[in-house]
């Protein structure tokens, strides 16, 4: 099965759910079009050859079923940062009676205890926002990468390795570009609507317009 | 009075410092991880040699116990392997031995079979490093996609300090811990700046070069990952020969006319006692880095090509020379050292990166122990694992319970005890230790 086809799926789920989130399709039962993702995606694995590329594809498509549940509308690592310092610096009465417990304790030191729930909440949704920002920059240095052997008509193993370059170079400064906008969501929209052409592109010229020869 | 315009806008540096910040903070503990265990893993060789001491060394293997060596080997496994291989002595490891990737044995000079090769701690730094332990594929891409992260950091890096260069022999050390920690994180990154590229890039180049052949297959090669391979590497030749034994020192005396200046460093056989059975001499090259030419020969020893490494496509070249230029496996020995002292300065960088993000807030907590157990931790219980695998004790099994301890130790007595100075204290005693059981266990 082509590659094309798995990666395709994953990156048309994640812009449905950029248009929800962006509250273009608020009636789109998100519920429902996870499972049917989480069912294509376990379809996909059965179909797939290879043990190992099955995994780590069923791995990718659950996190981002996780990542579409769980991030919020801002970057929450952001937020969890603010949450503790908000708890740090103004909830001064609970951070005394912290202190008291903890006699020994540096006066500078915060226990952490108490929030420990509602930071395993954060640090997951940060976690699976950071998942977001590594994939999608990802799908689209591939996209990138794939484009350009395809529309030169390369197929000669010896060049495909330069792409490897050009997939290392564009996936290290779209990963840097990704985190320095301040609107990370309009880039990361941005970015999942060009892999979505391009891919798509790349799928059809490879499918439907060039008959491609076995190389060896 | 005029200001100079900086040609990176503060809008830029901004948010290039912000990029770098967020992404640092996510990897940076796994980055040291990376770094450091590589950093060490650069001396492989020196280690294997340490694990197994009284291992007869030589800088030469005769040709004509080759045959009675592979005769013994099957024997000895009990199959005869599709390929096999007799690793040469070098100067950086003059030993030889004999495996098929699986079972392997030293061999003396003579050709009998020595000890085992049992360099149980090595093989953990170097999985590690390569794939932190998990499974090839995953572990390899992951290793691989540090490599971006660190190109990613270096290029926002770059663009978050302006000054970067104009200030390279800055370093305040009297001032706030916040500003020496900076002072030394950008001066540490400016000096090494060449070599962390190079490291990003070749790490990520070798990461994530199994990702490509997979990718390529499905897309160009029906799925045929071999096909990829053969079609970067250069194919093998079939030949039609009489499965018998093989002419070793005729092998030799073929290679020497041929490629006089070569340096062979293992020779491999497929197909042994096949019709098909094909020899081939992988050679290193002065002043080349690429990994290795390979000459092949028939069974009786007749020269047929070699694969064009060395003068082969732009793109084969470029890919088999990246392992030496990342691991620091060219020239003389004093490229190791010198690799050594680049990737700990790199080990540091994030240490000295995450202290500037400690030191910015304004208040503690079990992270500051936690990141201080991480970075005191690894490189203790790589010691802790050294020491234990010379009483025969899985050294991964020790590498991860010593960590989790100490990390364990540091967020608990973080604050009640001066957990640095511990860490330092046990750090610096266990080198004795290890030297001592070092000499009593392996030497006496």
């Amino acid at each position: 099965m082509i590659i094309a086809v798995p990666l395709l799926i994953n990156i048309i789920a994640i812009f449905i759910w950029f248009l929800h989130w962006h509250g273009y399709w608020k009636s789109l039962n998100l519920k429902a079009f996870f499972l049917s993702f989480m069912a294509l995606s376990l379809f996909l694995w059965l179909k797939i050859k290879g043990a190992e590329f099955g995994s780590i594809y069923f791995f990718v498509s659950t996190s981002i079923i996780g990542l579409l549940f769980l991030v919020e509308s801002k970057h929450s690592f952001k937020g969890l940062i603010k949450f503790k310092k908000r708890h740090a610096i103004h909830d001064q009465s609970k951070n005394a009676k912290l202190k008291k417990e903890e006699l020994s304790k540096d006066l500078e030191y915060i226990c952490s205890k108490t929030n420990l729930l509602q930071q395993a909440r954060l640090f997951l949704k940060s976690f699976m926002n950071l998942l977001l920002m590594i994939l999608v920059p990802f799908f689209s240095a591939a996209s990138i990468s794939l484009l350009l052997p395809t529309a030169f008509g390369i197929q000669e193993a010896n060049t495909l390795v330069i792409s490897l370059a050009v997939f290392i170079i564009s996936w290290s400064l779209l990963l840097t570009w990704i985190y320095m906008k301040t609107q990370r969501t309009m880039a990361l929209f941005l970015l999942s609507l060009m892999s979505i052409i391009t891919l798509s592109s790349i799928y059809t010229t490879a499918i439907y317009v060039t008959a491609i020869p076995t190389p060896l | 009075m005029s200001h100079k315009k900086s040609f990176i806008s503060s809008n830029t540096v901004k948010s290039s410092l912000k990029s770098h910040s967020y992404i640092a903070l996510w990897f940076s503990a796994l980055l040291y991880l990376i770094c450091l265990s590589g950093s060490v893993a650069v001396f492989f060789e020196e280690f294997e040699r340490l694990e197994q001491p009284k291992i007869s060394e030589y800088s030469n293997f005769p040709a004509e116990h080759m045959q009675p060596a592979m005769d013994e080997y099957v024997q000895r496994i009990g199959k005869t392997p599709k390929f096999t291989y007799i690793v040469l002595p070098t100067d950086d490891f003059p030993r030889t031995h004999i495996t098929n990737g699986i079972d392997e044995w030293y061999l003396n000079q003579d050709g009998s079979f020595s000890d085992p090769v049992a360099s149980h701690w090595t093989g953990m730094l170097q999985d590690l490093h390569t794939n932190l332990h998990l499974p090839h594929i995953i572990g390899s891409t992951l290793v691989g996609f540090f490599g971006i992260v660190l190109f990613s950091l270096i290029i926002s890096g770059i663009f978050a300090h302006p000054k970067l260069f104009k200030d390279v022999f800055l370093l305040r050390r009297t001032r706030s811990d916040r500003l020496k920690n900076t002072d030394w994180h950008n001066r540490l990154s400016v000096w090494g700046l060449p070599f962390h590229l190079m490291m990003a890039i070749t790490g990520a180049f070798i990461g994530l070069s199994s990702l490509l052949i997979f990718v390529t297959a499905l897309s160009f090669f029906n799925n045929d990952t071999l096909a990829v391979v053969d079609a970067i590497y250069g194919e093998k030749p079939v030949l039609e020969g009489t499965g018998g034994n093989i002419n070793y020192p005729e092998v030799f005396r073929q290679f020497k006319i041929q490629a006089p200046l070569a340096k062979p460093i293992y020779l491999v056989v497929h197909n042994m006692g096949n019709k098909e059975q094909l020899i081939e001499i992988a050679a290193t090259l002065p002043n080349r880095l690429i990994y290795s030419e390979m000459y092949q020969f028939n069974e009786e020893g007749n020269f047929i090509d070699k694969q064009g490494i060395s003068d082969g496509p732009a793109g084969r070249q470029m890919s088999y020379s990246t392992y030496r230029l990342h691991f620091g496996h060219f020239d003389s020995f004093w490229v190791k050292p010198f690799y050594f002292s680049m990737g700990l300065m790199l080990s540091l960088m994030a240490v000295f990166g995450m202290n500037i993000w400690f030191a910015r807030r304004d208040h503690r907590s079990w992270i500051n122990h936690a990141w201080q157990g991480w970075v005191w931790g690894v490189p203790s219980a790589l010691m802790i694992s050294a020491i234990t695998s010379l009483i025969s004790i899985n050294p991964y099994v020790i590498f991860y319970l010593s960590l989790a301890l100490i990390l364990i130790f540091n967020i608990l007595y973080g604050e009640r005890f001066n957990c640095l100075k511990i860490m330092r204290y046990l750090l610096i005693s266990l080198i004795p230790i290890l030297v001592i059981m070092y000499i009593g266990i392996k030497l006496l």
